[in-house]
């Protein structure tokens, strides 16, 4: 069941409505059967074993870890064990079914063979994994109803594409719920901004993006257009997505972690990573990044690169080692080597690069005495920061390494070799990327619609607040105006193929 | 939740919901296929005793001004483009609404795609208004109750409201045509090959669920029941061959419902049909000429049917007006 569809639709509008009817102890049983129903809808249902078994093993060690026998020495180590028992089964389980891109190449007569994982499993297990820690670290308490923890596990809305949430993130999860009509139409709300994101924004760009890739000879200015188009298609696909799972978490009550928060508005590519896939970034530095600086082993090779390299460049040398490792481990969650490669190098370079010219870019600005607040440098530094992802997520989009480097050659040969010909832009060249003229109309009112909210997030916090504030028959206006887009316009139903997010596939 | 949030939600969803049903309303109306429903709301109640359903096939073979002119015969044409044996039952259903009719001529390709996709299917019908024939849809298309409510959810099939879909505009002489629409190119003599060989042992399995209650609905109202496969030319995709041509002759066997297959020699030879020159140049669909071939043959077929109490030359509403405008049509589409 695809979370554009109109069964999706109804599900939530049913399964809203029962859920303020039923007793409020019961709320979140039912969001459990809910998920159950939805995976069942949208899944081989007995990949859902997959699910079992990570709750099962997190609920074990994490029980076993909060009981009294864990209190003796012995009960530790076993506590210890099976916590890192559990750990590892999630992470051979990812690794077997999710992540079979890294080692199928090794063993190509096992690629015949019908490996499904579950779905969401990339996310579930990240959500697992952080539990699990926290549990030991003493951050949280573990849960003692195993079906509680399922649902952690398992909640519908974000068994898509995330975002990847901390138990103690979760906690509306469990509360009991009193109808609210402001949760009822933000939430709807942002289902309906998400709508309009994927289905009008997202799949138009898409089908440019796709008609520049699949050409065989390519036109140096159509690359462009695919290369300064992909990434607002991967932001509108990815937080398109993002909107109708939070909002459909708030319709139930559920507040559920952003995952974006304007990243291109970012100045720097380090700010860019804060405000992009925001819950896999904090996962990643939690449970990755920081242990591993705290490790004994990189504390030792910390101190001795400071005696050796000095203060500054030996903390440098032991950062950039642990971001080496963060970016990896990120560019393995991402499941192919071009992503590894391609992706996870270059941001890891560019971010080292930042962080080691950053003093001397600071001096430089304040000699040229620019003016770091001024509208302009802001505009600069975001378009720069812009370029830098760009580059990055060709290789997320090119089947391989080799394919990637040849579209950038392509780009910059075509570009400074003359062959640019930006007389295509405007004699009807355009049109035979798969668009019409009415297309790129709808494509651009929608960019400067996703421009004008963002903005407003900026300035107002959540646009939909700023919204809210206006007379009636503005508001009622602009609801029914992005309703009638969606549907107009909107590329959704039987007669197209299933619209399939972009981050699905993890 | 206070009293006033609950109304200002109810008044908004009913705001969307009759925003969504208007902008259908305009769309629909002007952007509907081919086929000449509106003209069949203005004949008077009673005056129509043949008519004839299925896809394009059927609104380009058979003319209701020709079969009256010549046999006196009062009809209309409900073939829509891709009409499905599902829209053209409903629109037989309707159409027994109207007119206390004595027969119903089905083009046998719609027989064979037993409901369609329910956009075509929708703008199949919806020219009758959401009313309770209409809304019979919506029990086929469960899932997609709300497509037919609500059929602006299918026009995204064009999102795409591009310039086919507006060159597909309901025909506006409908009044002259009752629902025929003229072809005039020729498929030449290199397509000159019968798609009915005569193979008897082929076959296509094929079920009849909406041509089934079709029937029901005919034996229940005493109005008979007539299968026509207009002629088409061969090739590279066959829409019609042995196979299906058996099995529907099987079908037609079994409840004793005539079956005129002019694939056939036999029916191509009594109606005086050639393909080079009857059939149009898409090899589909007849021309001028073979529309006018066919209605000739189906307006002698029906007034030798005994059991039939068909009025001749009684319907008012074909004046000479009427038969004059039509020709006029004719004869532009002709010289084009």
């Amino acid at each position: 069941m695809a979370i554009t569809s109109f069964g999706f639709l109804l599900m939530v509008c049913a399964g809203g409505a029962l859920y303020y009817i039923l007793p409020k102890s019961w709320q979140w049983a039912e969001l459990l059967v809910l998920s159950l129903v939805f995976y069942c809808l949208s899944a081989e249902p007995y990949t859902f074993i997959y699910i079992l078994i990570s709750t099962a093993a997190a609920y074990i060690c994490t029980c076993y870890a909060d009981s009294r026998r864990a209190e003796t020495d012995r009960g530790r180590k076993v506590a210890v064990g099976l916590g890192a028992g559990a750990v590892l089964l999630n992470v051979l389980l990812w690794f077997v079914l999710k992540g079979a891109g890294l080692w199928m190449p090794l063993f190509p007569k096992m690629a015949s063979m019908p490996f499904v994982a579950a779905l969401g499993m990339g996310y579930y297990t990240l959500q697992m994994i952080s539990y699990i820690l926290d549990c030991y670290w003493k951050s949280i308490r573990p849960q003692k109803n195993p079906l509680k923890l399922l649902l952690f596990a398992c909640f519908f809305p974000q068994m898509i594409t995330g975002p990847i949430s901390r138990y103690s993130q979760l906690g509306s999860l469990y509360e009991r719920h009193v109808f609210s009509y402001e949760n009822l139409t933000f939430g709807a709300q942002r289902i309906l901004w998400g709508f309009l994101k994927k289905l009008v924004l997202a799949e138009r760009v898409g089908i440019l993006v796709d008609a520049v890739w699949s050409l065989q000879a390519q036109e140096p200015v159509f690359l462009w257009i695919a290369f300064l188009l992909y990434p607002i298609q991967m932001y509108s696909d990815f937080s398109g997505c993002m909107d109708i799972v939070i909002g459909t978490a708030e319709v139930f009550g559920v507040r559920l972690p952003e995952n974006f928060n304007n990243p291109f508005f970012s100045r720097t590519i380090q700010e860019f990573w804060q405000r992009w896939h925001i819950t896999l970034g904090t996962w990643a530095k939690d449970y990755v990044l920081y242990p591993l600086l705290k490790s004994r082993g990189m504390v030792r090779l910390g101190n001795r690169a400071r005696k050796k390299l000095g203060k500054r460049y030996g903390k440098f040398a032991a950062t950039s080692l642990g971001m080496l490792v963060l970016w990896m481990v990120l560019g393995i969650w991402h499941g192919g080597v071009n992503h590894i490669v391609g992706v996870s190098l270059w941001y890891w370079a560019l971010l080292m690069l930042g962080e080691l010219c950053a003093p001397g870019l600071k001096k430089l600005t304040a000699f040229l005495r620019v003016n770091e607040d001024s509208f302009s440098w802001h505009l600069f530094q975001s378009a720069r920061t812009y370029l830098i992802y760009a580059v990055g997520i060709v290789f997320f989009r090119a089947d391989s390494v080799g394919r990637g480097m040849a579209f950038l050659k392509d780009l910059i040969v075509g570009t400074f070799t003359g062959n640019l010909h930006l007389e295509k832009l405007f004699d009807r060249s355009l049109l035979q990327l798969g668009l019409g003229a009415a297309d790129w109309g709808i494509l651009l009112i929608c960019v400067l619609l996703l421009v004008l909210a963002a903005v407003l997030r900026e300035r107002d916090g959540y646009a939909r607040r700023w919204v809210a504030k206006q007379i009636l028959p503005f508001r009622w206006f602009v609801w029914l105006g992005i309703l009638l887009a969606v549907v107009i316009w909107g590329k959704y139903g039987d007669e197209y193929n299933a619209v399939h997010f972009i981050y699905q596939i993890f | 939740m206070s009293k006033r949030q609950f109304l200002s939600g109810v008044t908004f969803l009913l705001l969307a919901a009759a925003v969504l049903w208007g902008c259908s309303e305009i769309a629909f109306r002007n952007l509907r296929v081919y086929g000449g429903h509106e003209g069949f709301y203005d004949c008077a109640p009673g005056t129509v005793d043949v008519v004839f359903i299925g896809g394009s096939m059927s609104y380009a073979a058979f003319s209701p001004v020709e079969l009256y002119e010549k046999h006196g015969i009062s009809s209309y044409n409900l073939g829509t483009s891709n009409q499905s044996m599902l829209a053209g039952y409903i629109w037989a259903l309707e159409a027994g609404e109207y007119h206390d009719y004595k027969a119903v001529v089905v083009e046998a390709l719609a027989v064979s795609m037993s409901h369609g996709e329910i956009a075509s299917d929708i703008r199949s019908l919806y020219s009758m208004g959401i009313n309770h024939n209409y809304l019979k849809l919506a029990g086929v298309y469960k899932r997609n109750f709300y497509k037919v409510l609500f059929p602006i959810f299918v026009l995204h099939d064009g999102w795409e409201i591009n310039e086919i879909t507006f060159k597909q505009r309901v025909n506006e002489d409908s009044r002259y045509l009752r629902g025929y629409i003229p072809i005039a190119s020729e498929a030449g003599e290199k397509y000159r090959v019968p798609l009915v060989q005569g193979d008897k042992s082929a076959t296509a399995y094929l079920k009849f669920p909406y041509l089934d209650r079709l029937r029901e609905y005919c034996d229940e109202n005493g109005i008979q029941l007539i299968l026509v496969k207009t002629l088409m030319a061969s090739n590279e995709v066959n829409y019609w061959d042995d196979g299906l041509h058996n099995r529907l002759q099987e079908y037609a066997d079994e409840y004793g419902i005539p079956f005129l297959d002019f694939n056939t020699a036999e029916y191509m030879e009594a109606a005086g049909l050639d393909i080079a020159t009857d059939v149009a140049e898409d090899l589909r669909h007849m021309n001028v000429s073979g529309a006018g071939k066919v209605t000739d043959y189906m307006g002698k077929y029906l007034l030798q049917m005994d059991n039939l109490q068909i009025r001749q030359f009684e319907n008012p509403q074909i004046g000479s007006d009427v038969i004059e405008g039509y020709h006029r049509i004719i004869d532009e589409v002709s010289s084009r």
